[in-house]
C-alpha cells in the first residue's frame, strides 16, 4: 500500500524541518506539504528536505491545504493518505497507530484522538473541543472525542467519496459529514499531542472557534 | 381574491411545496442529510402556515412574544428580513471563496503535474 503524508503548512519556517526529519525517521518518505501562501521560508525548507512541495499561490485555510494534499496524493497514486499538522503537535511516531485500522480492518476513516489517552491539554481546548464534538454530532449523528483533529487517516474508499469544501477550520467536521453521507467506517484512535505556546497561538480560539461554529451552522442549512 | 384566500396565500405555500421537493431530492441524493431534511421541512411548512392562517399566527405570535402594535411587527419582520439578506450575502461571499481556492487548486496541481511529468522525463 502507497502511503502518503500529507502537511498543510501556512508560515511554519521554525517547526517544518522537525516535523519533516520525524515523518522520515518513522521511514516515510512519501510526504507533502502543501504550502499554503506562506511569505517565509516553509517551501524552502520542505524542498531542502527532498519531500513534494505543492504550492498555493495565496493562502486559502487548512481545510483548503488538506484537500489540495489529497488530490496531491491521489494523483501520485496513493492507497492511504495520513494528515497532519505542521506546527509540531502531532507526533509522527502515532502515524502507525492511525495506518493499522485502515490496513487490517475495514475502516476507511481513522481520526487520531488527543482524548482517548493522557495528554497534557489547557482546559480552554478541552472545553472548545467539547462544544465543537457537541455541534459536529448535531450535524452528522455521531460523537467523536476529537472531532477537531488535524491528525487523520483516509483510506481508498474515503480518498474516493470525501471531498472538502470548507476552506478553513470546519473543514475537520465536514470531513465526518462527508463520510457519514457516504456510509463510510470511522475508528478514533489515541494520539499523543504538544502543545506549546506556539501551537497554541495558531491553533483555533474563542474567535475563530465561533467563526468556524458559524459557518458549518449555515454551510449545513443553506446549501 | 380566490374564494376566501388571497393570491398570496395560494402562491406562498405552492412554492414552499417546490423548496420541500427541492430538499427531499438532496436528501434522496445524498447530499443532505435527514437532519437537515428535518430542518427544512419544518421551516417551510411554518412558512406555509402563516400563509394559509395569517390572523392565527398573528395571535399566536403576539401571546409568544408579546409583540402587539403594527410597528413593532414591522420592526420584527424587518430584522428577519435584514437577517436573511446577511445570510443570502454570507453564502455568496462562500460560493466566492470556494471558486476561488478550487483556482488556487487547479494551478498547484497542474504546477505538481509539470514537475512530475519533467521528473519522469529525465
Amino acid at each position: 500500500m502507497k502511503v502518503f503524508i500529507v502537511i498543510p503548512a501556512y508560515n511554519e519556517e521554525k517547526h517544518i524541518e522537525n516535523v519533516l526529519t520525524a515523518c522520515q525517521q518513522e521511514g516515510f518518505s512519501d510526504i507533502i506539504v502543501v504550502n499554503d501562501g506562506s511569505d517565509d521560508k516553509t517551501a524552502k525548507i520542505a524542498e531542502q528536505h527532498g519531500v513534494i512541495v505543492v504550492e498555493h499561490m495565496i493562502n486559502r485555510g487548512v481545510g483548503a491545504a488538506t484537500q489540495t494534499g489529497i488530490e496531491a496524493a491521489k494523483l501520485l497514486g496513493a492507497d492511504i493518505v495520513i494528515t497532519l499538522d505542521a506546527d509540531g503537535q502531532h507526533h509522527p511516531k502515532d502515524i502507525s497507530t492511525l495506518l493499522k485500522p485502515l490496513e487490517e480492518e475495514e475502516i476507511d476513516i481513522t481520526i487520531g484522538s488527543r482524548f482517548l489517552q493522557n495528554n497534557t491539554i489547557p482546559f480552554l481546548r478541552r472545553l472548545f473541543n467539547v462544544i465543537a464534538n457537541i455541534l459536529t454530532m448535531l450535524l452528522t449523528g455521531i460523537y467523536l472525542t476529537d472531532s477537531q483533529s488535524g491528525m487523520k487517516g483516509l483510506g481508498k474508499k474515503a480518498l474516493e467519496y470525501v471531498h472538502i469544501s470548507a476552506n478553513g477550520y470546519e473543514f475537520s467536521s465536514e470531513m465526518i459529514r462527508e463520510a457519514v453521507y457516504h456510509h463510510l467506517r470511522i475508528k478514533e484512535v489515541p494520539i499523543s499531542v504538544l502543545y506549546t505556546k506556539y501551537s497554541l497561538s495558531k491553533g483555533q480560539n474563542l474567535a475563530t472557534g465561533m467563526i468556524t461554529m458559524f459557518k458549518l451552522i449555515i454551510r449545513s442549512l443553506m446549501r | 381574491m380566490i374564494g376566501s384566500f388571497s393570491l398570496y396565500q395560494l402562491l406562498v405555500p405552492l412554492f414552499a411545496l417546490f423548496m420541500i421537493a427541492k430538499a427531499i431530492s438532496r436528501f434522496l441524493r445524498t447530499e443532505q442529510t435527514g437532519r437537515e431534511l428535518l430542518i427544512w421541512l419544518l421551516i417551510w411548512s411554518s412558512i406555509s402556515l402563516v400563509a394559509l392562517f395569517p390572523n392565527a399566527t398573528v395571535i399566536l405570535f403576539a401571546q409568544i412574544t408579546g409583540v402587539k402594535s403594527g410597528i413593532n411587527a414591522l420592526i420584527f419582520f424587518g430584522l428577519v428580513l435584514l437577517i436573511y439578506g446577511f445570510l443570502q450575502l454570507f453564502i455568496m461571499l462562500e460560493n466566492h471563496e470556494k471558486h476561488l481556492t478550487e483556482l488556487v487548486r487547479k494551478i498547484a496541481l497542474q504546477q505538481l503535474q509539470e514537475h512530475e511529468n519533467r521528473h519522469h522525463r529525465r
